[in-house]
């Protein structure tokens, strides 16, 4: 549905893309994740036929953007960031306009009006004048116009910002059931959101694809997780050079409290790993709070592949 | 239009009929519809999902010539500019006809070509520009419409707005009728050249909206190049130049010169064309400065 290869685009001497490749298939739901300026909207742009790629393939459902922009943009459904909307325009009007320009008219028209309305929880605004609406149910607009013509693909910048928690539950079902049948491409800031909604992530960090993994395959990376009580700095030193793991994640508690650590095994299994944690603090007299297998989070993938160095502080 | 469109348009009807006979079965569905019937029994298409042809681009023009009309009523800019326009035409009209004790919508229509240029940079300033400065830009390049029917919808609906001040002009033709013999004659050319030169500031005006993120820069510049082009070819700026050959070039090229031979009621093609192919040329530029934008 979308393919990407060796995609590069310069703004003057920056560069804000440099040969980006990715795939992605009917029925997933991808998160595209990224420090600010890493090159997420100008994706993002580029597969909404805002921009022209400079050099390289960029095919979004089967069409070539560089020759048929408008075929695919009546296959896409896009947000844009921050859900820029016609603020003087009530929402009846802008998902009638939205849904026309899209080819619907008539009694397909209105029912999809009131399909996505529905669907986004707006039924009740959509007499109401875009711009009195607050800034979640301005994002729920949005994405309310992006379905309207049910795209093939759905490409979203930010579509939680400026929801509250519930209101993030119910966006969030409703993409990944979108997702089912479609194509979603979303980006985000807020990790823990692309971890519930997407089944695979993309992080890009300077203009660069840094990884392209399944989700679950991320999150359940072989790990420890330790909990170690004695002097920090000591501890700390210990297990950065430890000669059977490499450090994930570290952080102190306090002196009472003690430091947690995050190992990944290289070349040994996660029981010898086990068993040497444990072997360690007691040759060094450390009490060994808590030893378990260790669960990532998207926070410790996001430091580990957009810092040089993939120990946190 | 065609052979062609009935034919395409045929598949569509009986898939328009399918839908209704799925409606009428599943209650909940003819439930949801809104109660606008009158709308409906125009439109032929009823397309549900997924893969649609997509609009032509006449359908297209039209939903964004609809839209960016409308957009000039949401709020109260069109009102303050037409009825400040109505003013200004009334005081026109009745100085003349209070004073000299004589109707005639000639100074009316002289002064068009001053009135449309102090109207149309406020219409189309904000035409791209506030795309532009509030991110919906974003939004409306995604969309299936090409870039030449978003500029020739922004155009129409501008141009709109400026028949509509022509309208309110038309009370003055016909009491001056019911006071005296009018000869309709340069009436109807002083509105067809109404038209024509609106359009030429109207593309001048949208496509400096598309060069510019504020719409008072906008406003500013169009009423800048505008006059300039329209002052150029007037007599109080050609009496000071000795060259003749220059004074006949400049008068070609002003906008108002060929406005005042069409109002006295004389339609030369020459002057048909001349109008057109300015506006063209904006268009044209305008959707350039769009399409140059993606490459930036």
């Amino acid at each position: 549905m979308i393919h990407v290869e060796n995609l590069t685009k310069h703004y003057g001497s920056f560069r804000a893309l440099d040969s980006v490749n990715f795939h992605m298939d009917r029925g997933e739901v991808v998160g595209f994740l990224g420090p600010n300026g890493a090159g997420k909207t100008t994706t993002i742009k580029i597969l909404t036929c805002n921009l022209f790629p400079e050099s390289g393939t960029v095919k979004v459902a089967g069409f070539d953007v560089a020759t048929d922009e408008i075929e695919i943009q009546r296959r896409i459904g896009y947000l844009a960031e921050s859900a820029p909307l016609y603020r003087d325009m009530r929402v009846r009007e802008y998902l009638k306009f939205m849904g026309e320009v899209r080819g619907l008219s008539g009694a397909g028209l209105s029912d999809a009006i009131d399909r996505v309305a529905r669907q986004c929880g707006i039924v009740k605004y959509l007499p109401r004048s875009i711009g009195h609406l607050s800034k979640g149910y301005r994002q729920r607009v949005g994405l309310a116009q992006a379905l309207i013509h049910e795209p093939e693909v759905l490409i979203l910048d930010e579509p939680y910002t400026g929801l509250d928690p519930l209101q993030i539950i119910e966006i969030r079902n409703l993409i990944k059931d979108y997702g089912r049948e479609h194509t979603v491409l979303l980006s985000s800031h807020i990790l823990s959101e692309v971890e519930a909604t997407c089944n695979r992530v993309l992080i890009i960090h300077e203009g660069r694809i840094v990884t392209d993994e399944s989700a679950a395959l991320l999150l359940h990376q072989d790990s420890v997780f330790a909990r170690v009580i004695g002097p920090d700095p000591e501890i700390l030193a210990h297990f950065d050079h430890f000669d059977k793991a490499k450090l994930i994640g570290s952080h102190r508690l306090g002196t009472a409290d003690g430091v947690e650590v995050h190992l990944k095994p290289e070349g040994c299994t996660l029981d010898e790993l086990a068993t040497a944690v444990s072997a360690a603090c007691n040759a060094h007299d450390w009490s060994l709070l808590y030893l378990g297998p260790g669960t990532v989070t998207f926070e410790d993938l996001f430091l580990q592949f957009t810092r040089k160095n993939g120990v946190g502080a | 239009m065609t052979e062609k469109d009935s034919q395409i348009n045929a598949p569509e009807e009986t898939e328009e009929a399918g839908v209704v006979a799925q409606e009428a079965a599943d209650p909940d569905a003819t439930m949801k519809i809104e109660p606008k019937p009158a709308r409906k029994v125009k439109t032929k298409k009823a397309e549900v999902s997924g893969h649609h042809p997509g609009p032509s681009a006449w359908r297209s023009f039209v939903v964004v010539w609809k839209k960016e009309s409308a957009g000039f009523f949401y709020s109260p800019v069109a009102y303050i500019i037409l009825g400040g326009f109505a003013l200004l035409v009334a005081w026109l009209f009745f100085d003349q006809f209070w004073l000299r004790n004589e109707a005639s919508v000639r100074p009316l229509f002289a002064s068009m070509p001053l009135l449309f240029l102090m109207i149309t940079p406020l219409l189309t300033m904000r035409s791209w520009a506030e795309e532009r400065s509030t991110g919906t830009a974003d939004q409306l390049f995604s969309l299936p419409v090409s870039l030449p029917i978003l500029a020739l919808g922004k155009a129409a609906a501008c141009l709109s707005v400026l028949l509509l001040a022509l309208v309110i002009t038309l009370p003055y033709p016909i009491m001056a009728e019911s006071m005296g013999n009018l000869d309709w004659g340069p009436v109807l050319g002083g509105y067809i050249a109404a038209i024509l030169l609106g359009s030429a500031y109207v593309s001048i005006g949208l496509f400096l909206s598309a060069m510019t993120r504020t719409q008072i820069e906008a406003a500013f510049l169009t009423f800048f190049v505008a006059g300039l082009l329209y002052f150029i070819g007037e007599p109080f700026f050609l009496d000071r130049m000795e060259n003749p050959q220059l004074v006949l070039m400049l008068t070609r090229m002003g906008l108002g010169s060929r406005f005042s031979s069409i109002a006295r009621g004389v339609l030369d093609l020459r002057d048909l064309l001349y109008y057109v192919s300015i506006t063209a040329f904006f268009v044209m530029l305008n959707v350039a400065v769009l399409r140059h934008r993606k490459w930036l």
